[in-house]
């Protein structure tokens, strides 16, 4: 379907380039499955008045191609130059790799390579930190990197972007209990070993499914949970799809201007705000990214929008917040890096002014009704609190919480804000993409816990 | 070990002539001469080539207009005693085989090694002939998604119902051809059409009122042709669901009979899959402690041919290997699993089918469609048998697929005296995985299927002794 030019917004017509390069690895100790993948393509899109967005997506970005693919959509005037990425702009000397390997049909894979050995080495020492700690029945993981280049070409001018990162998940079994998992997420692997050293991380893992395997609890009713900050990200992300300016206009959805949490709250989305897998200069539409304040001081602020196109345009446009999974999907609004805002109280102290309750380590995903605001959580690690002491491990169990209330009952923020790399893939509407969540040590006194 | 002698002339008639098309026998020739020139013991090629046109709607316009191409190739070497190394790259051509072959035999180098799988040998299968058997839909253009975009949305709004409104919804149409080749001489072609309906649907008050907490739903479809397309009986079909548990309310904690209404029965079923395969802790034959009881007529089968007059017949599995129906449960007795071709200890029946969804993914044991035998009764003799119970029309699995429980949100209809009551949402379902199957004491004759993954067709089950929980 060719659009008649009349019948264009103008200005409404924006190209899509994307290479990435990327591996998986399934590794058990002594041995490693490799899978290496290669994916290019060009997405292009155009607004109607009646605000039909129409859309083409090709896998192939050759120069001729792309033409091709602007030319069917009648947009290639409206572009003022090629989609040829200028690779002066790109700062990351693997993209520009890529780029060159997209162009020139040879895909280059030496960067890659070495991060596939590094990943490698990094586990092997891990694991023997886990065996130091306990006779481990497994130690696995599987580990994702991959690194990506993209141009993107609309009304703003032409712009590249370059993305990446490493992420893996690490699961620790001993007989006859299930798997303990950890995931850890950073730029690329020597960032991730510099701030968590494999034999250290692989101790305190060992630990942990140690602790777990001699103690178990069972917890069901309302108790006051306190999350840790570095693997209870799936916490406040769940919050977070309430932002989203699609599922805000929902019943479960936060109305701007209400105060919804207590003033220690300030809740903030900023795509640049740490490196590693989510991160971007410039959103998919071309926006720079932008730092949004979705809560200040317990008030909500904003929320996460895409620059609208069209008709159906309500005049707000978008803030840095447009992501798609891949040059063949249309963008829709998301969260990146999302934090709660740094608070004033010792996080030890948090959990010796807890008489009973729940210490929560790591959340193993979430899930969220936009409609209702209902968050469940499956909680991946965690323990009683007893009379301010962390106490008896938790068998797997269940948080169900409505939005408001979990953010309505913070009632203490520590002071350590840690982000939580292995967040991992938030997926929507089908489009999975990396996100990073940072928090400090919080408490609330509203959580409903079952266990199955 | 692979003799090497019969792929000589493999090597040779690839490098005759750089093939430009992408789903081409030539192309996956190509691909087999440059590995097996690099000293590899076993060599497979999947290339597949598909497009797609899809139609977004809201209630009031159509929000967009997509086409998408989607072509690949996969590429598996393994060499040196069994080290394997998978590549995969949008777009396959000619120019850039040798660099993909690189990164496989770079991939390969990491792999510890082991036997090598148990690949299909040849002969060629699933020529043109077999592409076309396996469309049962035609071919359809945008300007009719378009209309059909248009009905729906307009069927929403002419609808009496009134207490559901459509968020969203799209049709979308879809053709693929893929080409499986390894260096054992198998080459085996498929090809697959459909037409798919989906339709977010929520109630009329949601968003004005915190009251109208029940959620939406998703209801999905897949269609043989336009023809099929009665946009007022899709727009129903998607809103009963929703409408039963409109404005509903958690029941209390409590252990009764549920009546999981086909879509409910097909998720469940969905998450039960990986206790189907080799190694999980379901045991073949009765007398496995942990086998569920006997349970006449509980039979699950995986029929490639289910519907062909709607899907298509599917005749081979990733790897080339031809499917046939095979036995799951019969009786509610395990007698039936599915196998990697890669596990060494496999009996050889057991292997497969190898499910290959995309050309990202290497291949990986699973059903292609699965069936869960109807029963006699409809299902409203079903629900008036029910003395207190659920009738479950969503299930959102919470727990992961194949765990030791389900852990389910539901939403649905309570049941007393076999007369629906009141609306029921946010309340939790737990059972436990491996007993459930024995804990069927009843299946409706409404048989439905579900396409969201492998294809799954079940009727309305009732479930005995189920935990339910309020969020």
């Amino acid at each position: 379907m060719r659009l008649d030019s009349e019948s264009l917004v103008p200005g409404s017509g924006d190209l899509f380039v994307e290479v990435t390069d990327s591996a998986s690895i399934s590794w058990r100790r002594g041995s490693a499955v490799v899978m290496r993948g290669i994916r290019a393509g060009a997405g292009a899109r155009a607004s109607s008045r009646s605000g039909t967005t129409v859309a083409r997506a090709i896998d192939d970005p050759s120069p001729k191609r792309t033409r091709e693919l602007l030319l069917s959509l009648g947009i290639d005037g409206q572009l003022d130059s090629g989609p040829e990425p200028r690779a002066d702009t790109t700062e990351c000397e693997r993209c520009r790799t890529i780029w060159l390997g997209a162009r020139e049909i040879a895909p280059a894979g030496a960067t890659i390579e070495e991060e596939i050995a590094a990943s490698v080495e990094y586990l092997e020492s891990l694991a023997q930190g886990v065996m130091t700690e306990i006779a481990a029945r497994t130690v696995e993981a599987d580990v994702h990197l991959y690194c990506q280049a993209i141009h993107l070409h609309g009304a703003r001018g032409a712009i590249d972007d370059h993305r990446g990162g490493v992420r893996a998940e690490i699961r620790v079994a001993v007989e006859g209990e299930r798997h303990l998992a950890r995931r850890i997420a950073d730029r690329d692997l020597a960032q991730l070993a510099s701030r968590l050293p494999p034999r250290t991380l692989g101790t305190e893992i060992g630990t942990a499914a140690l602790l777990r395997r001699a103690a178990r609890a069972r917890p069901d009713g309302i108790f006051p949970t306190v999350f840790e900050p570095r693997g209870c990200g799936a916490l406040l992300h769940e919050i977070g799809h309430l932002f989203e300016e699609d599922h805000a206009k929902h019943a479960g959805g936060f109305v701007r201007g209400r105060r919804i949490a207590p003033e220690n709250v300030t809740i903030v989305d900023d795509p640049s705000a740490c490196a590693g897998r989510g991160q971007y200069r410039y959103d998919d539409e071309g926006a720079p990214a932008a730092a949004t304040i979705l809560v200040d001081r317990g008030n909500c602020t904003d929320t996460l929008r895409i620059a609208r196109r069209g008709a159906a345009s309500d005049g707000e446009g978008g803030n840095g917040h447009a992501r798609r999974a891949s040059y063949r999907d249309l963008p829709l609004a998301r969260m990146a890096c999302t934090y709660l805002a740094t608070g004033q109280e010792d996080p030890d102290e948090i959990v010796r002014d807890t008489a009973r309750g729940l210490f929560i380590r790591s959340l193993r995903t979430g899930d969220v009704d936009p409609a209702s605001g209902a968050i469940t959580l499956i909680v991946e690690e965690g323990y009683l609190i007893e009379g301010g002491r962390i106490t008896s491990a938790l068998d797997e169990c269940i948080i169900v919480a409505s939005a408001s209330e979990l953010l309505g009952s913070i009632d203490a923020v520590g002071t350590d804000l840690q982000f939580d790399h292995g967040a991992g893939n938030c997926v929507k509407l089908d489009q999975p993409v990396p996100v990073i969540v940072g928090m400090p040590t919080i408490r609330t006194r509203v959580v409903r816990v079952f266990s199955p | 070990m692979i003799a090497r002698e019969p792929t000589r002339a493999l090597i040779d008639q690839g490098r005759e002539e750089v093939p430009t098309e992408r789903a081409s026998p030539q192309l996956a020739r190509t691909v087999l001469a440059t590995a097996l020139g690099h000293r590899v013991e076993l060599a497979e090629v999947f290339l597949k080539e598909g497009r797609s046109f899809r139609c977004e709607f809201g209630p009031l316009a159509i929000s967009s207009l997509e086409q998408r191409e989607e072509s690949g190739i996969a590429i598996r070497i393994w060499k040196d005693g069994g080290r394997e190394g998978f590549v995969h790259s949008d777009a396959p051509r000619a120019e850039r085989i040798e660099s993909l072959v690189a990164l496989a035999r770079a991939a390969a180098g990491h792999h510890p090694g082991g036997p090598l799988p148990r690949l299909p040998r040849g002969p060629i299968v699933g020529t043109v002939e077999a592409r076309h058997r396996a469309r049962a839909v035609d071919a359809i253009g945008e300007n009719e998604l378009l209309a059909a975009g248009r009905a729906l949305a307009g069927a929403f709004s002419a609808q009496a119902l009134g207490a559901t409104r459509l968020i969203r919804g799209w049709v979308e149409w879809g053709e693929t051809e893929s080409l499986v080749m390894n260096s054992l001489g198998r080459e085996a072609a498929s090809g697959a059409r459909s037409l798919n309906v989906g339709l977010v649907v929520g109630p009329s008050g949601a968003g004005s009122s915190t009251a109208a907490l029940a959620s939406t739903l998703l209801y999905r479809v897949r269609l043989d042709s336009m023809d099929a397309f009665t946009s007022p009986r899709l727009a129903e079909e998607a809103s009963w669901r929703v409408a039963a548990s409109f404005g509903g309310e958690p029941v209390s904690a409590r252990t009764v009979p549920v009546a999981l209404e086909p879509r409910a029965a097909a998720s469940w079923i969905r998450w039960l899959l990986p206790r189907f395969g080799r190694g999980h802790t379901l045991a073949k034959g009765a007398a496995a402690e942990s086998s569920p009881a006997p349970r006449a007529g509980l039979d699950l089968t995986d029929d490639p041919g289910f519907e062909a007059e709607t899907m298509g017949t599917i005749l081979y599995d990733g790897e080339g290997r031809e499917v046939m129906r095979r036995e799951i449960l019969k009786d509610g007795l395990l007698v039936g699993r599915f196998a990697s071709s890669a596990d060494p200890e496999a009996p050889d029946e057991e292997i497969g089918p190898m499910r290959r969804d995309s050309f990202r993914d290497p291949p990986s044991p699973g059903p292609m469609r699965l069936v869960l035998a109807p029963g006699k009764d409809p299902r409203d003799t079903l629900l008036a048998r029910l003395a207190k119970g659920l009738l479950v029309t969503s299930l959102v699995p919470y727990s992961a697929p194949g765990s030791n429980a389900l852990v389910a949100e539901v939403r649905g209809v309570w049941i007393e005296d076999g007369m629906a009551r009141r609306p029921v949402a946010r309340t939790l379902l737990m059972m436990p995985s491996v007993d459930s199957l024995s804990r069927v004491i009843e299946r409706g004759s409404d048989l439905e299927s579900d396409d969201g993954g492998p294809t799954i067709a079940a009727p309305t089950l009732v479930i005995d002794g189920i935990d339910l929980i309020p969020m």
